[in-house]
């Protein structure tokens, strides 16, 4: 027997990661998981899990924990622009919930289900054999061990080394987001259940690329998660930190003001880098499949990271579990994956992708969308994104291409 | 009636006589149990002397009933109460007459860590200690076994292989290590797998520095690995892989303990950034580093306060680390009071020593702070504490008493639970040793349960039951004219344990004990009253001179004609 060989490995134990864990040993593949972090871990994060993960999170046992213990509910959202104009519109309701509790249940739950789980274990690079993905190298606990795998799931998040080892890693400065978050106590003027952002006005350089601000009750009283987001471009044009962003919003908005009038920051600012992408890229290799950040599967404007993760560990995992019953993870066996997963992922991506460029961006259309959404008969009636779909659709003669799931939105 | 009746298939009973018994002489024997456990007939058991205790002001100890005597006297000796059958009375007995080599030797032929066990042990042998409960202290066993082990060199001979059978062992823990040694001293061919890096366990993630250094326990596992036990490290075993195992492998012996920490998942919060499980945080301690990447979740302690909730050994051992590596003030808070707490007495008395506040009787009620950052916990007074014999805790709280104290950090010491992934113990091939066959035990428990497992697998194997497979034995009380009378004895005054100085202590990461000097450990030993001796029983006797030719004192069996 060799030291550590596995049928299934899996980088990374974050959603994606353990909900990849989780299907593989629900379908009685010997699956590994390993993450870098001594567990339960913090990860720096806005916290929203969609509705859509409910079923699969209730598939894991874990929905009622998350729910009914940490999780605070959002229905609606009041989306504010940059001449401190505000519209309330109904969401798809989600959840907001500490990452250091969601993520931990949801490893549990692949634990659980019998996959074997490993931390402090980093990964540093893939065993390569003949061009193929056969493991990987790694630290447990600062000293070398390798694993052996017949395929590796790669879902180790935006910074992956593993990714740039396969030549897949995504960095476009325009969809690069850098994203800070603190707690915030004291916060006034929130409703429960009511998500806010800010299109912050960035009045020092004329018109600026985006930068969002976001405030999302928390479940403890007066306590809210605020937020940054800002992009690669923004940093570079306007020449500010981000602090200064931040900064600037709290001092010279209106809701700035008044929302943290009394507030005090709770812990300090933290960051993290968020690639994104307009449409899934090549996301299988000769004997790997990468999910979530490592591929850039996320977006922003619709908080479209943590679904996309799961979604995409669950397809892996379905089709490595018909592989392992096959025993052929030849590329073609594994590519299965693409297509499926392009048709779950891309139609939400691409529409993120699209309301970021021809929305957000651009400082009159997303005053005409505000105007439109007022006037609009049967406001609040329909959600955010239905609100913005019907925008793009019927002002704007945009072609969406996206499916019938997610306009019922 | 020095004969023994044999009878072989196709032949007529016949009977055996040498015409001699063994004699032994009292006041040499030493109680070693050599000859005990190598009597081919079962002759020889342990006998244990009367001590008086009738009149007062004779001793430091209060006077007791005559039959109160007699039961406690023939109840427990250190010999029975030891969990791998070693006699402290024979090594003591050895090394006060100048065999340190010889008293060591009886120590690690029946311990596979003698080093570690000299230095954390938690000697049940002393609590039963004859001279500790009926005149003044108990004698300091494992001080002696520490001046042993820091004075006398040894090699372990290599195993011997008797058998094709393979035996897989998972964890390289006190109780796998110790499947792994008694089941290639029996002569199977035995690997052990690790999922660490570091053989060891619990010893290297769990114990402190300062009650273990890891030199003891490295020197330990390289006299195994030197006589031929195959360690592999690093080898972690899934569901998957241990099906693998069983199919390639004849037996296996699970031992894998239970290394994560339980938490306390009904006080809302309970999954902050600053409450950690005892065991994630003695890891930290023990590896001296922070695994986490990000800074904020970090384990510092250095200047802040802290909370101990739990009251085990476990949780001493964190408030103390927690204080060595700078943190102002630690309370260890527990349900149970006085002497109920978990913890041994001597190891609550070095935590207060060193400045661990304890609140006892207290239930956690409630986390205070905001998102993610800890500022104090709510603490209830604990009422009608129950605890029953399957060790289920029941209590009441009256919520009136309510103690808040202030803390930046949280360690929550309130035990461990297994990988649920291992195939149950069924008898045949799987085996169950350790922490993970019955709840937390201490590392003496853990090696006497490593210990039965591999007996439990020879016999499975084989289909026999070794004589020395059990360690206990029955004792009896020696006749009336071996009684011991204290105020005959020369009083010898006990030298408590050399310790560091308390603020010595808190500076750094060395062992808190020191050893005993040549002329300590020799006084110390002095001490020891020699309540047991062997006694051999006449009738059963076949006088085959075994019992001589093994003693190690030399002079204390004779053959007599009968």
């Amino acid at each position: 027997m060799t030291k550590l060989k596995r049928t299934a490995l899996v980088i990374g134990a974050g959603p994606g990661g353990s909900t990849a864990a989780f299907y593989l040993a629900h379908a009685g593949v010997d699956v590994l998981f390993v993450d870098k972090e001594t567990w339960p871990r913090d990860k720096i994060c806005g916290g929203v899990y969609l509705s859509s993960l409910y079923p699969m999170l209730k598939d894991m046992g874990c929905f009622d924990a998350m729910y009914s213990q940490q999780a605070c509910n959002i229905t609606t959202m009041r989306l504010i622009n940059r001449k401190e104009d505000y519209i309330v519109l109904d969401v798809d309701p989600f959840m907001i919930a500490p990452r250091r509790f969601t993520d931990d249940q949801i490893r549990r739950a692949a634990i659980r289900e019998g996959a074997d789980f490993m931390e402090n274990y980093e990964a540093t690079s893939l065993i390569m054999r003949k061009g193929v993905v056969k493991g990987v190298h790694g630290l447990y606990h600062n000293e070398p061990m390798d694993i052996e795998a017949d395929v590796t799931i790669i879902a180790n998040g935006a910074h992956s080394e593993l990714t740039r080892q396969l030549g897949a890693f995504m960095d476009d400065p325009d969809m690069t987001m850098y994203c800070f978050r603190a707690y915030v106590d004291g916060v006034e003027g929130l409703e429960p259940g009511q998500a806010e952002e800010y299109y912050v006005p960035m009045g020092l350089n004329g018109w600026s690329p985006i930068c969002t601000t976001w405030l999302n009750p928390h479940y403890e009283g007066k306590q809210a998660v605020l937020g940054l987001t800002i992009t690669e471009k923004a940093l570079r044009e306007t020449g500010l930190s981000s602090m200064e962003f931040y900064e600037y919003w709290k001092n010279n908005t209106k809701f700035g003001q008044e929302r943290l009038k009394n507030a005090t920051l709770i812990d300090k600012f933290r960051g993290w880098r968020l690639p994104g992408s307009r449409k899934l890229a090549q996301s299988v290799y000769p004997g790997a499949i990468l999910i979530g950040d490592a591929i850039a599967a996320a977006e922003t404007a619709f908080e479209y990271g943590i679904p996309s993760a799961m979604v995409g560990g669950q397809i892996a995992a379905g089709v490595i579990a018909e592989c392992a019953a096959k025993n052929d993870f030849s590329f073609e066996a594994l590519n299965k994956y693409q297509p499926l997963a392009e048709e779950q992922l891309n139609p939400g991506l691409e529409f993120n992708g699209m309301f970021r460029d021809e929305l957000l961006n651009k400082e009159e259309v997303m005053d005409d969308f505000f105007d439109w959404v007022k006037k609009h008969e049967g406001y609040p009636h329909l959600s955010f994104s239905g609100m913005a779909m019907e925008y793009m659709s019927t002002v704007l003669g945009l072609k969406i291409g996206i499916t019938e799931n997610l306009r019922s939105q | 009636m020095t004969t023994i009746r044999v009878q072989r298939e196709g032949t007529q009973e016949f009977t055996l006589d040498r015409g001699y018994v063994a004699k032994v002489n009292t006041s040499r024997c030493i109680n070693c149990g050599t000859c005990r456990e190598n009597c081919p007939v079962g002759a020889i058991t342990e006998a244990q002397r009367w001590i008086c205790r009738v009149c007062p002001e004779c001793t430091d100890q209060p006077v007791m009933r005559l039959q109160d005597i007699d039961d406690f006297c023939t109840k427990q000796s250190c010999t029975t109460a030891c969990p791998l059958g070693i006699s402290p009375q024979g090594y003591i007995g050895l090394a006060r007459n100048g065999k340190e080599d010889a008293a060591y030797r009886m120590i690690w032929e029946k311990n596979p860590l003698p080093a570690v066990c000299s230095h954390i042990c938690h000697h049940p042998c002393e609590q039963v200690c004859k001279r500790g409960v009926l005149v003044d202290d108990p004698m300091a066993i494992r001080g002696i076994k520490r001046y042993l082990d820091a004075n006398v060199e040894y090699t372990r001979p290599a195993y011997p292989r008797l058998h094709d059978e393979r035996i897989a062992v998972i964890g390289a823990g006190p109780a796998g290590l110790s499947a792994g040694h008694f089941l290639s001293s029996l002569g199977y061919e035995v690997t052990v797998f690790d999922a660490n890096n570091e053989p060891g366990g619990m010893l290297v993630r769990a114990i402190p520095e300062f009650r273990l250094p890891r030199e003891e326990i490295r020197k330990d596992i390289q006299k195994l690995a030197e006589a031929g036990l195959d360690i592999q490290c690093g080898v972690r075993l899934g569901k998957a892989q241990i099906k693998e195992l069983r199919d390639e492998y004849d037996a296996i012996v699970v031992a894998a303990g239970t290394p994560h920490g339980k938490e306390i998942t009904w006080v809302p919060k309970w999954n902050y950034d600053a409450v950690y499980t005892a065991i994630q945080f003695m890891d930290f301690a023990n590896n001296d580093q922070n695994t986490y990447r990000m800074p904020h979740q970090n384990f510092v302690v250095e200047g802040k306060e802290g909370v101990v909730i739990g009251g085990g050994s476990v949780a001493m051992d964190t408030a103390r680390t927690a204080l060595r590596l700078g943190a102002k003030k630690v309370t260890v808070v527990c349900l149970e009071e006085g002497e109920y707490v978990p913890a041994h007495k001597w190891e609550k008395d070095e935590a207060a020593e060193e400045g661990v506040e304890f609140l006892e009787g207290y239930s956690p009620k409630a986390y205070c702070g905001r998102v993610n950052t800890l500022e104090g916990i709510d603490f209830v007074k604990v009422t009608d504490y129950a605890k029953d014999e399957n060790g289920k805790i029941t209590f009441n709280t009256d919520d009136s008493d309510v103690r808040h104290i202030p803390t930046d950090f949280c360690i929550v010491a309130i035990g461990q639970y297994a990988d649920p992934i291992y195939p149950e113990a069924d008898g045949k091939t799987v085996f169950w040793a350790g922490d993970i066959a019955g709840g937390a035990c201490s590392v003496i428990d853990a090696l006497a349960s490593g210990r039965k497992a591999a007996f439990a697998v020879d016999s499975a194997i084989q289909e026999r039951t070794l004589r020395n497979a059990e360690t206990g034995h029955s004792l009896v009380a020696a006749p009336r004219e071996e009684k011991i009378y204290p105020c005959n004895r020369r009083k010898i005054l006990h030298h408590e344990r050399p310790m560091q100085e308390v603020g010595d202590r808190l500076k750094n990461f060395d062992d808190v004990e020191l050893t005993y000097t040549k002329k300590q450990a020799y006084q110390e030993e002095l001490r020891c009253l020699g309540c047991g001796y062997a006694m051999i029983d006449t009738d059963k006797c076949i006088g085959c001179g075994m019992c001589q030719k093994l003693c190690p004192q030399g002079d204390v069996i004779s053959m007599v004609k009968k």
